[in-house]
């Protein structure tokens, strides 16, 4: 027996039985074998099946080739297809085989994160510190400022983090393991009753990223006041959905090769990544009925996936939907979306009343710059090493943060959006840009502040209850800019 | 000094067919083997100097292909649409197809529509054939081109064909220095507008 058959990444499921047309060639088939759902469609099948078949097989080279298509594109019947397919799949030594020079150098080029350091093509600007060094407060704003901000050419390194030696040190102390498996192996984080006044803090301060999973999944328990038992249900949740067919599957299966393909875990086709990936999206748009799979989605998941197992990311997953707001922004329509721009709009109004007046002059709708932002989380709007430090904010705090980090934003660029050359086009092109942080602790310093302020959380909360009864009485046509 | 016209200009299509691949292509001359899914929409600016010594200026909306996404006010008040397929599926010209209808009723009746087959580097995996394709754009009056964001064949000359059918009667560049004239009406997507309108149309997302 193939020693490749005992990876036991995706559960047995039906009985073998012939497969009529396999992405994968006869002679790798191996013993599993997914039989249709009724009334499936036979596309999706074709994805599903092929993502359940390479979990078992597994990929050449992954992290390191780009791979064969196999479900965007049929392979083609010609003797040379076939065999370029087989040879993408991988042999008995994929696992025990030393690693080429090649490889070696391609490893050592990778940034702490796992990504490769790839020129980018995304409009890419600094966000100064300058402005953020001043608390948010009702301000006038110049008008003599350019109304553009300088382009960088690359993104610099994203800074190490300070101090990570002791901070490390101190999350070790602050984090206890609440539960246990049978093997002694950690199942639960939590936080030590005693450090809870230092939480907050230290959270803003960065969470060392050694110690990201085990906070991440504490901050998470803690906000949706979900433990053990919830979470032993969600495992069994999806080991279950692993075997339903979706009717996302074709949609998501698009999606899967162009999210964060810039990663070694996500960038062969097929690779164990992007197999993760595509099982946890599958499970999740069958989690709510009325969200389903939505575009934006993926880069959420795959953040997650660079610190969880793919059981423990769908369980991340739902307390995102279900405790972290995320049902409202994706459910058709995106009301949830819509209520944090009403909240944003309403804040920027009261501090910014001239950048409020400047986005009206220039009709710059909110949802045409910020709709990202708040759907993806800031994934693939800052770096990464930024996105994780909102995430770690976000994880303490809630959807609440995201709603200030878009102030944040407006608030540094305040003086180019209100500028007397500004203009649509400049305003918008600002916006939109990818946003480089010149110092992420003065950004996290900002946001602590303006989410800690007692005033602009009433304020928020007063104008999400605003909004609802706008939306309520039909009045929240005409409410947005 | 040359005359500059200003023109909005939506591109729409399936997911995964190249919209922002194409733009990339036409605005930046650059090429991502993989994109990430566009979120909401994206917008981009990008020149082009004609023969004649005039130059349109593309306002550029870059669309989600997802469902989901689908808002209206993409393509209203859009001077020209770019609506995109794929050749090597042919399930991305029937979303076309449904594409150009709903322009034919909803948008402006001006609107100039270009048939665009993308990733003709692929040809071997063609499912789309030029004949027809063609034929369908030529029934319907829209242009049409077939494209390769990867090589770049074909990209600069469906946005110049484009740029030459444009009317250059109206006055050069729709907007004054204070905004938007009042004709330009306003930009960007009222993802509002749509949640409202959702509940009464027909084509509602699969939940």
């Amino acid at each position: 027996m193939s020693p490749l058959l005992t990876v036991p990444s995706t559960p047995a499921s039906s009985p073998p039985r012939g497969q009529a047309k396999s992405s994968i060639p006869s002679s790798k088939q191996s013993q599993l074998s997914l039989v249709p759902s009724e009334g499936e469609d036979p596309d999706a099948f074709h994805v599903r099946s092929t993502y359940a078949q390479l979990d078992l097989i597994g990929v050449k080279g992954d992290g390191v080739d780009d791979g064969v298509e196999r479900t965007r594109a049929r392979l083609g019947g010609s003797r040379a297809s076939e065999l370029l397919a087989e040879g993408a799949l991988a042999d008995e030594t994929e696992k025990t085989r030393d690693l080429t020079p090649k490889e070696r150098e391609l490893l050592a080029s990778l940034d702490r994160y796992g990504f490769f350091v790839t020129p980018s093509h995304d409009r890419l600007i600094l966000l100064p510190a300058a402005p953020l060094r001043k608390s948010l407060a009702r301000v006038a704003s110049a008008t003599a400022a350019p109304a553009s901000a300088p382009l960088l050419r690359a993104p610099p390194p994203s800074a190490a983090p300070v101090k990570e030696r002791e901070r490390t040190a101190k999350w070790g102390r602050m984090l206890i393991a609440e539960s246990r498996d049978q093997g002694s192996n950690v199942e639960l984080w939590g936080i030590r009753l005693s450090k809870e006044p230092k939480l907050r803090e230290r959270t803003f301060k960065g969470i060392p990223d050694c110690w990201r999973s085990a906070a991440w999944e504490a901050l998470m328990n803690r906000f949706t006041k979900t433990g053990r038992r919830e979470l032993r249900q969600l495992a069994e949740e999806y080991r279950l959905a692993l075997d339903q067919p979706s009717t996302y599957d074709v949609q998501i299966d698009l999606d899967v090769p162009r999210t964060i393909s810039g990663h070694i875990s996500f960038r062969t086709r097929y690779g164990q990544g992007q197999r993760s990936l595509f099982h946890v999206l599958h499970g999740l748009s069958l989690h709510c009925e009325t969200c389903g799979y939505c575009q934006g989605m993926g880069p959420i998941a795959a953040t997650l996936l660079c610190y969880f197992d793919p059981e423990r990311v769908y369980a991340c997953l739902v307390r995102l939907h279900d405790a972290y707001s995320m049902h409202q922004i994706f459910s058709p329509g995106f009301p949830g979306l819509l209520e944090a721009i009403y909240v944003q709009e309403r804040i920027t109004e009261q501090m910014m009343p001239d950048v409020y007046a400047a986005f009206k002059k220039h009709m710059i709708s909110t949802t045409s710059y910020a709709t990202k932002w708040y759907i993806t989380l800031f994934a693939n709007s800052v770096p990464f090493q930024a996105q994780l430090r909102l995430w770690d904010a976000f994880l303490l705090e809630g959807h609440d943060i995201f709603v200030v980090v878009a102030i944040a934003i407006v608030w540094t660029y305040r003086d180019h959006i209100t500028s007397s050359s500004a203009n649509f086009e400049s305003v918008l092109s600002l916006l939109s840009s990818f946003f480089v942080p010149e110092d992420e602790n003065a950004l996290l310093l900002w946001i602590e502040k303006v989410i800690a302020d007692k005033k602009v959380r009433a304020d928020m909360q007063t104008w999400r209850q605003d909004w609802r009864r706008l939306v309520s009485e039909g009045k929240d046509g005409s409410a947005l800019l | 000094m040359s005359k500059q016209f200003q023109f909005k200009l939506v591109l729409l299509g399936e997911s995964a067919v190249g919209k922002s691949s194409l733009v990339l292509r036409f605005v930046k001359d650059q090429f991502d083997d993989y994109r990430e899914s566009t979120i909401g929409a994206a917008f981009l600016t990008q020149t082009v100097s004609l023969e004649d010594g005039t130059s349109v200026k593309f306002e550029i909306w870059d669309t989600a292909g997802q469902e989901r996404y689908k808002a209206p006010m993409y393509y209203r008040n859009a001077n020209c649409a770019v609506v995109v397929y794929d050749i090597t599926q042919s399930a991305s010209l029937e979303k076309a197809r449904s594409w150009i209808r709903e322009l034919q009723r909803q948008a402006d009746p001006s609107i100039i529509i270009a048939l665009c087959g993308n990733k003709s580097d692929l040809s071997a995996r063609r499912q789309v054939s030029q004949e027809e394709a063609k034929k369908y754009a030529e029934e319907e009056g829209l242009m049409w081109g077939e494209t390769s964001a990867k090589s770049g064949e074909g990209v600069q000359d469906i946005f110049t064909d484009i740029a030459k059918k444009l009317p250059k009667s109206a006055p050069p560049s729709a907007r004054t220095a204070g905004g938007r004239t009042a004709t330009g009406a306003r930009q960007g997507v009222d993802l509002n507008k749509q949640a409202n309108a959702t509940g009464g149309q027909g084509e509602q997302c699969n939940c």
